[in-house]
């Protein structure tokens, strides 16, 4: 604790000392902080001389340095710290780093804004982690231009080699995370295997599918008729719930995907963008909601939900069917309903598909980077190779273990070769859950710039449904619509942007109008169509497979 | 000091022949602590209400923040254009003046009404129960107010399900648009009906007792007493109050609605500070935004004079 405190102190002193360096100020009592950071040529190839010749950086480095990092906190953090310096995760990180981290957090639920006005006030800490492909308009390449930040090519072969050489080993990563103009604007998350892209899907109430003698569905009709039985049989007044408001209970095109097409742009079967809303038997598809819609089968307040809508329908027994993420949907619920009723369970359902014994086009998989984020450091930073390093351990042997499993010992061993979660972790006490816990002690839970881990996902998934689910969530070939981190330029962006705010406005009111039975079917291409074009549809795809064919060509 | 005041003394003239800033240095000189006290008040309005105003220029700039801001390039007025042209831009507009002018019509008597209630009451610890209790509801989060309209309004929410007994639809209120203005007028005076009366309780204690002695003389009952002693008396604040709040007429916060709304009800509830928020804020696009703000204080301002002008003519009181 004292030794926690000490090196708080340490660091606000610390950050006293190098905001005054900011200011322009060469402050002889941080001279150490200043031959890491200093943009002389000859001082900083001077402290880089050793890391050159070796081709990785020795931890820890020298000078112990600051930083200060921008970064959303996780949900799972903020249960039990105000701030991730105060998490043994970063004590850790720090202590073998040599480099003190100084995070700052967007009040919960504003990153977007705060990231924004963070932006638009000039006074950018060192690392900024944001989705900057899609969160910054224009992307990294307008990033540049407006001197936010930096590419970082130039110093990234002697200042961070171990992400380095992580992308020449995954040439395929390597071109998601640059620009088309080939510029990499910083450290990705990355989510390193296969089993790692599933995190949506549907499932149902075991006990009831026995109740009604159904076998699991797999077809729309399949879902229809499972639907109604939950209703007249075991008493569901909103057989299929949502925790996502307004269109969301289609999201990762869930029920929609039959009908070949998501609810956002995707790629079609040509490698072109296309608006799912605009494409044929969407019509057919919205006509067989408003009949579910009618018959009850669907939550009547699906355009109103939140997490704790969707919990009380279906702890209560009012809703017994979902699509959710597998650990706090499926693995949260399944527990507590458990709690109410030890008989009860769910099980997860394959993505609906229109005729039996089809391969689901759509359903959700990621792949190892998803426009998730990216920590760039800015075109202001002044400790930038500091910053780099501090980024690059993420990428090492040590810091992957570190990122992913934490402390050996304390928070994970190492059982033939498996690092395997310690009992701290993955059964803690009253009142705190596993990822609440890995939180603490581990990053995998949360985007931030590392290379994530399988072996973390298995055992994150304890319970056996859950990993079923994971299994059968994959067998989609949702891969090849889905869209890749593709940029407009800086000019387009804000067009696009604004187009695509109406166009998605514009779906949610209209489609969820259709599916209550507010909006008349007929009025699809008579209404809704027409209103599409006029917001920009077709200048929105123009934009967008402009953009795809740049990345294509990267 | 003596000298120099010698000399001020032959030639001190009266407080009438100064000019303005030799009244205000006269003024300075005889109530110091006052001004001192003051003091905090202008730094506060010359930094925060002043001084960011330059800030309005991004409205005729297609501004790009990271780059100085002189650097942005001019456009003139097309962000204005943009906005009248935008395909929401009469349903953002009927919308903000629906919602603020039932805000004002059922919401700003509200308080008043309740004030002249609680003056009347005689026993002094029932009224200071019901301020206490009228009160709370002001000092609870926006958030947890949303998420309690929400959950009662449900389909199976506790009043759809009271206002069922009298043969009231059982929907979920916030999914037709017909119930959006009533349920955000209704919480919304629920809300702040207690704390809006405070100002009015500080002025009928103001009124003169010997008013109501007269008039009950007179044989005035309870209502005329009301009518034609409390009520005049209160005049001036409530003239104050409205031109205020007449003021603020284009500017609903966009907190409340957008924790309330969904896509079912956009068309009577999407207002222009919510457009404003997803599209400059989450979009970035502050030039944009920032033109759509000025143009709401410039409507402000015009309803601002306006109504001061009005409220001249009709009641002899306003605000300057």
């Amino acid at each position: 604790m004292s030794a926690k405190r000490l090196s708080a102190l340490l660091l606000t002193a610390l950050m006293a000392a190098s905001a005054a360096v900011s200011c322009g100020e060469d402050s002889p009592s941080e001279p150490v902080s200043n031959a890491v950071s200093s943009s002389d040529e000859a001082a900083s190839g001077a402290s880089s001389a050793e890391t050159a010749a070796s081709g990785e950086i020795t931890y820890p480095v020298e000078g112990n340095p600051t930083v200060t990092y921008w970064c959303r906190l996780t949900s799972n953090a903020s249960a039990s710290v105000a701030s991730m310096n105060d998490l043994p995760f970063t004590a850790e990180l720090e202590e073998r780093t040599g480099i003190d981290v100084e995070f700052i957090h967007p009040a919960q639920g504003t990153d977007k804004e705060s990231f924004n006005l963070l932006v638009a006030s000039g006074d950018l800490p060192d690392i900024v982690y944001y989705s900057w492909f899609n969160g910054y308009p224009g992307g990294p390449e307008a990033a540049f231009k407006n001197r936010v930040i930096e590419p970082i090519n130039e110093h990234m072969a002697e200042w961070a080699p171990a992400y380095t050489a992580y992308l020449a080993e995954n040439p395929e990563v390597a071109k998601m995370v640059q620009t088309d103009e080939g510029n990499y604007p910083g450290f990705p998350f990355i989510r390193g295997e296969e089993i790692l892209w599933i995190s949506w899907g549907p499932f149902v109430r075991a006990d009831w599918l026995e109740q009604i003698g159904m076998e699991k569905p797999t077809t729309i009709d399949g879902w229809y008729e499972m639907l109604t039985a939950f209703k007249n049989e075991c008493g569901a007044t909103a057989p299929l719930t949502t925790w996502d408001k307004d269109f969301g209970i289609f999201n990762s095109g869930f029920l929609v995907g039959a009908w070949g097409m998501a609810t956002d742009m995707y790629l079609n079967d040509d490698g072109e963008v296309v608006y799912g809303p605009a494409q044929p038997g969407f019509k057919d598809f919205l006509a067989e909601m408003q009949k579910w819609y009618a018959e009850g089968l669907i939550d009547p307040n699906f355009y109103a939900n939140d997490r704790s809508a969707a919990e009380t329908n279906l702890m209560n027994g009012f809703s017994g069917a979902i699509a959710a993420s597998p650990g706090q949907g499926l693995g949260v619920f399944e527990k507590s309903l458990k709690e109410i009723d030890p008989s009860a369970g769910y099980t997860p359902l394959q993505w609906p598909t229109l005729n039996e014994g089809e391969r689901p086009q759509f359903g959700q998989k990621d792949t190892y980077f998803n426009n998730f984020g990216l920590a760039a450091v800015t075109a202001s930073s002044e400790n930038k190779e500091a910053a780099y390093a501090l980024l690059d351990y993420a990428y090492t042997e040590e810091g992957h273990m570190l990122y992913n499993f934490g402390t050996e010992g304390v928070s994970y061993t190492m059982e033939d070769g498996e690092p395997l979660y310690t009992e701290m972790i993955t059964n803690p006490g009253e009142g705190m859950s596993m990822s609440q816990m890995l939180a603490q002690y581990t990053m995998p839970q949360d985007d931030f710039p590392f290379v994530q881990d399988g072996r973390y996902f298995m055992q994150y998934m304890q319970l056996d449904v859950q990993k079923e689910a994971i299994q059968l969530w994959q067998e989609t070939d949702a891969e090849k619509h889905w869209l890749p981190p593709i940029t407009p330029t800086e000019e387009e962006s804000k067009e696009y942007g604004t187009i695509k705010t109406n166009l998605d406005a514009w779906r949610n009111e209209w489609c969820v109008g259709a599916v209550t039975g507010k909006n008349s079917i007929d009025e699809y291409e008579t209404v809704f169509l027409p209103e599409l074009e006029s917001i920009g549809l077709e200048r929105a795809l123009e934009i967008q497979n402009a953009a795809l064919e740049r990345y294509n060509n990267r | 000091m003596k000298d120099s005041a010698a000399v001020s003394n032959k030639k001190r003239k009266t407080y009438q022949q100064l000019s303005y800033w030799g009244k205000v240095g006269r003024d300075i000189a005889t109530n110091p602590v006052l001004y001192l006290m003051f003091l905090p008040v202008v730094l506060y309005y010359i930094l925060f209400c002043y001084k960011p105003m330059y800030g309005a220029l991004i409205s005729f700039m297609d501004y790009v923040p990271g780059i100085p801001f002189w650097e942005n390039e001019w456009i003139g007025f097309d962000n204005f254009v943009r906005f009248f042209n935008d395909r929401n831009f009469f349903r953002l507009f009927k919308n903000t003046l629906v919602i603020s002018f039932s805000s004002i019509i059922f919401g700003f008597p509200a308080p008043i009404i309740l004030a002249l209630l609680l003056n009347e009451l005689k026993s002094r610890t029932y009224s200071r129960v019901v301020q206490t209790i009228s009160y709370m509801p002001h000092f609870i989060s926006i958030v947890v107010i949303c998420g309690l309209i929400r959950d009662f309004t449900m389909n199976t929410g506790v009043i759809t399900q009271f206002l069922g007994i009298f043969g009231f639809p059982q929907v979920t209120m916030l999914g037709e648009p017909s119930y959006f203005v009533p349920l955000y007028v209704i919480s919304g005076i629920w809300q702040e009906i207690g704390y809006g009366s405070i100002i009015y309780l500080a002025a009928l204690t103001n009124v003169d007792q010997e008013l109501y002695e007269a008039a009950r003389i007179d044989g005035a009952n309870k209502w005329k007493q009301t009518i034609h002693i409390t009520f005049p008396s209160i005049t001036p604040t409530i003239m104050t109050m409205l031109i205020m709040r007449l003021g603020n007429i284009m500017s609903i916060g966009y907190e409340k609605i957008m924790l309330l709304y969904n896509s079912q009800i956009y068309e009577t509830s999407d207002v222009i500070s919510t457009y404003v928020y997803r599209v400059g804020l989450l979009d970035m696009d502050f030039g944009y935004s920032t033109a759509i703000g000025l143009f709401n204080s410039v409507i402000n301002l015009l309803i601002l004079l306006l109504a001061n002008k009005l409220s001249y003519k009709l009641t002899d009181t306003g605000l300057w």
